[in-house]
């Protein structure tokens, strides 16, 4: 007899009954696993849905609001100044952007610095979501 | 320990479900009983099981290979059941420290050579009136027969800590046996 069947506390924890695990318990703990990695997957892409929207809605906005004040005018000037091969040419670019103080427009300004900030939040995240996406499928590959 | 434990992590690692169903089959029946024996619930204990199944999977390259894996394992099944326990409240009833600094080290060793079977008997239902933690200590060192170092990693106390427990544990097994006996004889 060894050690372990001389002492009485071994013997009576071995008494313990050992209560059976049900047999459904591999087949639920893989479809939690299933479940958790489809509902990570459909996070993944509503993030990167909405980054796409945001950037978008951001363009759009931006475009329309300044694109109509825009003069472009000295594409033509350059155009017509030198041909395109000629660079010793170097045009002067007059950019006319809309006739605003930033006091007294801050408003818009602040709506624009609040949207750049959030789609470029959304970007960098959508950009690390990506990278650990395209890394964890690059491991299973191996 | 599985022979070919280390191949299975890297490829459960790679995205191998079989590989990780392998490993729940190897482990399962283990984890669960730790988990039943602290927790005295067996549906709940199947929840948590579940619950560190799920925590394995997702964390599996964060296990760095320091212990085994096996203490990996039981550390997390032993720390998700006491956390189930704190926030049920599951606690028993404490015993004197004054009576338990009282009891005289040869009666506790009387104890422990005794394997006669009433003493068995009375053992088996003194442990399951344990604290949830002493019932853990119980299960890893005397059911799993796992060493004291290992217990102590899977625990996070340091290995003089879990011998303390340890005897501590003896003691209390003593006042509780003399208690039952107490109890029987006044039956």
């Amino acid at each position: 007899m060894n050690k372990e069947q001389n002492n009485a506390i071994y013997r009576a924890a071995q008494r313990l009954e050992r209560k059976p695990l049900p047999q459904e318990f591999e087949a639920r703990v893989m479809a939690r696993i299933e479940r958790s990695q489809r509902r990570e997957e459909l996070q993944e892409s509503a993030l990167f849905a909405s980054g796409i929207v945001a950037t978008i809605a951001l363009l759009v906005w931006a475009g329309m609001h300044y694109a109509p004040t825009l003069d472009f005018s000295f594409f033509d000037s350059m155009r017509e100044s030198a041909p395109l091969n000629d660079f010793s040419v170097s045009p002067k670019i007059d950019w006319h952007w809309p006739k605003m103080s930033f006091i007294e427009n801050i408003s818009e300004y602040r709506i624009l610095y609040i949207m750049v900030a959030i789609t470029m939040g959304l970007l960098l995240a959508d950009t690390y979501i990506r990278q650990r996406i395209r890394l964890r499928s690059q491991a299973k590959e191996k | 320990m599985l022979n070919n434990e280390k191949e299975l992590l890297e490829e459960i690692a790679r995205g191998d479900m079989s590989a990780f169903s392998t490993l729940m089959k190897h482990y399962s029946q283990g984890v669960y009983t730790l988990v039943v024996r602290i927790i005295g619930d067996e549906f709940e204990a199947e929840e948590i099981t579940q619950d560190v199944f799920m925590k394995v999977y997702k964390q599996l390259r964060n296990f760095s290979g320091r212990s085994t894996f096996s203490t990996w394992l039981y550390r997390i099944a032993y720390n998700a059941a006491i956390s189930y326990t704190r926030r049920k409240r599951q606690t028993s009833i404490p015993l004197d420290e004054r009576r338990l600094a009282s009891i005289d080290e040869d009666d506790v060793e009387r104890m422990e050579a005794d394997t006669s079977e009433r003493n068995l008997e009375a053992l088996a239902a003194a442990i399951e009136q344990l604290e949830p933690q002493d019932k853990a200590l119980v299960t890893l060192h005397y059911y799993e027969n796992r060493p004291i170092a290992e217990c102590a990693e899977i625990i996070e106390q340091s290995i003089g800590n879990t011998k303390v427990r340890l005897h501590r544990i003896r003691k209390k097994l003593y006042i509780l046996i003399t208690d039952y006996r107490d109890e029987q004889g006044a039956k």
